[in-house]
């Protein structure tokens, strides 16, 4: 017989041919009969479509056999239903006659262990709390004798979805209608934190009623739950044409995941395709889609979960919209965070520039039409108010959905040329220089000046927005408004470039709009205070910005209608102020009371219940309450990473905090870890500001010197003072100041005595100029001061100084404050420097003693008894000096680098003592 | 929704990793040893399947799939996946063709009542495993003069996987695949038909 390799080449080139010249030209071919035979035979097998292969291996692998009137539970088996990646359906009824009813029963696939099977218990009870119409109720459920987990479903005589379009080709109308269902069923599920995680045609049936009816709600889920793997992240059950692409990668599913897949699904119901890229024939008769149609798709399948609509609620909004006609928007809270990502995403490949012009006309066009439309409503003082808002927010809308068009339309219209997110603003930019009608210049300018600073081009935003906003006057409430937000930004991006005195005029401008146009309005009112308040930030002047922020909480919490949000932004804002000038209690006391007022009309794991949690933390641990702050935080990035995706700007921020905490738990491994995965978070949400990556790099160079590698703290303290250099950023400043103080302490630390003294001392002149000289900031400056006159053993500047670091503290801590214990290590110092063996001996005792008695960081402990060891050895009390050192090292050890001042000195001393550990 | 911190699966089979990286490393002793112990699971999850799902309907992809989540976990790394699936298809395939034996021994022996009662209930496909080891007759033939194109019909056909899968995991082109995988299966059913 001949071998597939010689038949080969044969093969390929017969196939080729039309049927009628085969014959002839395999009788030529200069093999025998046998194999001319098999020639043929193969060619027959590759014309036929059915796919004998796969029939052969199904056949026996499949075992089928009738259940064997099998029980399960209550339940008598019927018939097969079907089977699939989760396991196989049967039809079933109560054995025991009581109900009539037939139900699914569906056997779960996966041997579950005994902690999977509890978990999975678990879970099935609260899928079993799902009660909507459009979702297919979990009955009952248990497990076979051998533990195979089975459940009892609603059974639902009906089509699958694509089945039923196929059959009935229902119009665009009762398309939309069916999928609305789908969404208010998935809404429903969402808001008891259940996600599908495999939503695809063949998990929604049309009942013959034409009722909607979404199966196996979370069953993947509980799937997962009956492995032994206990990841949010498992790539188990999902279906590949749906799967979003955080599914597919294996990371973290959400409820975003949910509106992927719904997304995909409208389109196939529309389309008759799951993707609008593939080539192959529509499965459906497919249905036109326009451009706002297009774009609602691209919107609810972005790659990206934080583009795509928050919730099924906001994309069904969109969709009724659509249906009535009206402008379909985009949730104005997210429009700025959703910008930023669009453009700060890869290069999109867009149209070629013929393309983005027509779009743009369109776009410009529309915004005329859409102002047309406000004027015309204007004449009606009645409407006025609601034209203008409708107005305002579908012209934003218009921008948001460009975008979301483009992301749309590139793929099929990417030619060769690729255009930039950034030329694209450039020729729309130049779009604008040929238009005339001055209201909708100035309309332009100022939304791409938002654009522009969005961008990261605070220079071209700035200059778009100061002609955007040149002579233009409001003269009705709704326009004055916007104007006002307008300002805002201005306020915000002169701020960003540097110039405080004209945020602050900005700011103040938008103020005088809103005081003139909405006069008593506490809504508006909180929203200037806010923006002066962080006008004030943004310059370093926080004492102001806390004294606005103030009135603003006052009139907040009288303002049952002010919008949550806003609500947030000011407690959150106030409590973080608060908690840096050392105000820890006030700052609890907002966190907590905004925390109240969110609760009572959020789930906890709402993105305004973390920022609080957040607040709260920060708050304790300004307190001087590390663990409890570690627990709260701990606890926010929890409820962050169920809810939200992980990552992004708010994990960043969460992270950070965490990280700084432990470092003052005295746990500064964990702390480095958490800070290189805060800065990968960082990057990963574009944060470029100057200040923020000064802190982050200053952040870390501090855990670093905690740690006692001095050297690379420097180098990092380095590249932040770089950063704040190129950035602008003014010497007052109190982030500069911040690193600055930090710089001068590792500066000592590591040796550089004369230039720490330096800094130090400027800076405490610029604190007692900025602050005054009864601020912590000053007390804080004049203890690093008595601390670097330690190590430079300067006994007669030190005691003074100690004194009056003493002094402050006492005006500002109460007396069991830890940092009393580390005056008297001080003083313990420089009586050593004296040569008093005895005073040094007393102070360090009653510092080990206060230490022991507060429970206080095991470190402080350590480095307390290591130098009680030192005056001992010199007391000639050996055996004490060790028994301490052999209490102190383990810790010194598992906190210190080797070459942190006081591990050192502990290592020589248990090296004179014959200590070893 | 669990408050217990992510770890790593606990049903990964650190040994059968071990084995994956030796053989990727040219050792083929280790895949001797790893086609023993998935043919050993592939075999336990097709006969606890049928003892506890009376009426299931197992795929010979469902198998492979299986056995690489009980053996590897759902995180796998690709490396890990694509090794493993080469070897999970060559046992889920000797898992079905022993079964398909077995049976039709089975059918000469005693248990005809049995098998009668099957096809009258049109559930059993009295020729399907007679096919099945046919099948693998020719599969083994081709293997000898044609490994690639037979490995590619074994992880289409056995382990499940889609045609760029096996591209990327047999390092050759899509087209390549396309291409081999019509004439094997031409070949192979030419060689059932004959």
């Amino acid at each position: 017989m001949s071998s597939l390799e010689a038949l080969a080449p044969h093969f390929e080139h017969l196939r080729a041919l039309p049927a009628a010249e085969r014959a002839a030209a395999l009788a030529n071919l200069p093999f025998d009969e046998a194999a001319r035979a098999r020639l043929a035979r193969m060619l027959a097998a590759d014309e036929d479509d059915d796919d004998a292969l796969a029939r052969v291996i199904a056949g026996s692998a499949a075992h089928a056999s009738t259940p064997r009137s099998e029980r399960l539970g209550p339940y008598r088996l019927l018939r097969e239903l079907g089977a699939g990646g989760m396991g196989t359906v049967f039809l079933a009824e109560r054995a025991d006659g009581q109900f009539t009813r037939q139900v699914a029963i569906k056997l779960l696939r996966g041997f579950p262990t005994r902690e999977a099977s509890r978990r999975l218990r678990q879970e099935r009870q609260i899928l079993a709390g799902l009660d909507h119409p459009n979702i297919a109720r979990l009955l009952d459920g248990g497990e076979t004798a051998d533990g195979q987990p089975w459940l009892a479903i609603e059974y639902v005589d009906g089509a699958p979805l694509l089945e039923h379009v196929a059959r009935h080709a229902p119009s665009l109308r009762a398309r939309l209608a069916l999928f609305e269902a789908m969404l208010d069923a998935v809404a429903h599920a969402h808001r008891h934190l259940i996600v599908h995680r495999d939503i695809k045609p063949a998990n929604v049936l049309v009942a013959r009623d034409g009722t909607v009816k979404l199966l196996d709600f979370g069953i993947a889920r509980l799937v997962e739950a009956g492995d032994a793997s206990e990841r949010e992240t498992s790539t188990r059950v999902y279906s590949r044409g749906y799967a979003s692409p955080e599914q597919l990668d294996g990371r973290a599913i959400t409820t975003a995941s949910d509106i992927y897949s719904l997304g995909v699904l409208l389109r196939e119901l529309l389309t008759g395709r799951r993707d609008a890229r593939d080539p192959a024939p529509p499965t459906l008769a497919p249905l036109p889609l326009d451009a706002e149609l297009a774009g609602v798709l691209a919107k609810a399948s972005a790659a990206d979960p934080a583009q795509r609509y928050a919730g099924a609620a906001e994309f069904a909004d969109d969709l009724r919209r659509y249906r009535e006609g009206r402008p379909v928007h985009a949730a104005r809270w997210t429009r700025r965070y959703r910008l930023r990502k669009f453009v700060a995403r890869h290069r999109l490949a867009f149209a070629a520039g013929m393309f983005a012009a027509v779009v743009l006309a369109g776009f410009v066009w529309r915004i005329e039409r859409e102002r047309s439309r406000a004027v015309a409503a204007e004449t009606a003082a009645q409407r006025a108010l609601a034209a203008a808002e409708r107005d305002a927010a579908s012209a934003r809308a218009s921008l948001d959905f460009l975008s979301a068009a483009f992301a749309a339309a590139a793929p099929e219209h990417a030619l060769s040329r690729q255009v930039s997110v950034r030329s694209l603003l450039d020729a729309a930019r130049a779009q604008l220089a040929t238009r005339t009608d001055p209201a909708v210049v100035k309309t332009m300018q100022r939304l791409l000046a938002h654009l522009y600073g969005d961008l990261g081009d605070v220079a071209t935003g700035l200059e778009l927005m100061r002609a955007g906003l040149d002579g233009v006057a409001p003269d009705e409430r709704g326009e004055a408004l916007r104007l006002a937000a307008d300002y805002d930004q201005y306020a915000s991006l002169l701020g960003l470039d540097g110039d405080g005195a004209g945020a602050l005029e900005a700011a103040h401008t938008a103020q005088q709009w809103r005081e003139r146009f909405a006069p008593g309005d506490p809504v508006e009112h909180v929203r200037s205070l806010t923006a002066m308040a962080l006008g004030h930030h943004r310059s370093g002047d926080d004492a102001t910005a806390i004294t606005l922020l103030r009135e603003a909480m006052t009139l907040a919490d009288d303002t049952p209608a002010l919008p949550l949000e806003l609500y947030v932004e000011v407690a959150q804002t106030l409590s973080a102020l608060l908690a840096t000038s050392g105000d820890g209690e006030a700052a609890g006391a907002i966190a907590k009371r905004g925390l109240a007022r969110v609760d009572a009309v959020r789930p906890p794991e709402s993105p305004e219940h973390v920022m609080l949690l957040r607040a709260q933390a920060n708050a304790l641990g300004a307190e001087g309450n590390p663990a409890g702050a570690e627990k709260l935080l701990r606890e926010a990035i929890a409820l962050q990473d169920r809810v939200v995706a992980s990552g992004g700007a708010r994990m960043m921020e969460l992270t950070n905090d965490l990280a700084l905490v432990l470092n003052d738990l005295g746990r500064y491994r964990e702390a480095a870890e958490l800070l290189l995965a805060s800065d990968r978070h960082m990057t990963g949400a574009g944060l470029a500001g100057a200040v923020d990556r000064a802190l982050s790099h200053g952040n870390y160079a501090g855990v670093l010197e905690s740690a006692g590698d001095y050297a690379a703290a420097l180098e990092q303290f380095r590249v932040a003072m770089r950063i704040l250099d190129e950035g602008g950023v003014s010497a007052d400043h109190q982030s500069r100041r911040r690193i600055e103080r930090s710089l001068a302490r590792t500066l000592g630390l590591s040796g550089q005595h004369e230039r720490a003294l330096a800094l130090l001392t400027d800076l405490r002149a610029r604190s007692a100029r900025i602050e005054g000289e009864e601020s912590g900031e000053y007390a804080m400056l004049t203890w690093q001061l008595t601390l670097l006159a330690r190590r430079m053993h300067r006994t007669d500047t030190g005691l003074p100084l100690l004194a009056e670091a003493e002094r402050r503290w006492h005006a500002l801590a109460p007396d069991d404050h830890p940092i009393f214990l580390h005056a008297r290590r001080v003083r313990a110092a420089f009586a050593l420097d004296r040569g008093d063996l005895a005073g040094a001996a007393r102070e360090l005792h009653a510092a080990v003693a206060g230490f022991e008695a507060s429970g206080a960081l095991p470190v402080d402990l350590a480095i307390a008894r290591s130098e009680l060891a030192e005056i001992l050895l010199r007391q000639d009390r050996r055996d004490d000096a060790r028994a301490l050192l052999r209490q102190a090292l383990p810790v010194l050890r598992a906190s210190l680098l080797p070459g942190e001042v006081s591990r050192a000195a502990a290592e020589r001393l248990a090296a004179h003592l014959g200590v070893a550990a | 929704m669990s408050d217990i911190p992510a770890t790593a699966p606990a049903t990964v089979d650190h040994e059968l990793t071990c084995l994956i990286a030796a053989w990727r490393h040219g050792d083929t002793d280790a895949r001797e040893a790893l086609v023993q112990r998935v043919y050993a699971n592939v075999r336990a999850i097709a006969a606890q399947s049928l003892r506890q799902m009376p009426g299931a309907t197992l795929s010979a992809t469902d198998l492979a799939h299986e056995a690489l989540i009980r053996l590897l976990g759902a995180d796998a790394n690709w490396q890990d996946r694509r090794h493993f699936f080469h070897v999970a298809a060559q046992a889920t395939r000797q898992v079905l063709v022993d079964a398909a034996r077995r049976r039709l021994a089975g059918k000469r022996g005693g248990g005809a009542e049995h098998v009668e009662l099957d096809a009258a209930l049109g559930l059993a496909d009295p020729d399907g495993d007679a096919n099945l080891v046919r099948l693998d007759d020719a599969l083994r033939d081709l293997y000898e003069s044609d490994p690639r194109r037979a490995q590619i019909v074994e992880l289409v056909y056995f382990g499940g996987l889609s045609r760029s899968e096996v591209a990327a995991s047999l390092d050759v082109s899509e087209a390549t695949v396309d291409r081999d995988l019509r004439l094997a299966r031409a070949w192979l059913r030419s060689a059932l038909d004959g």
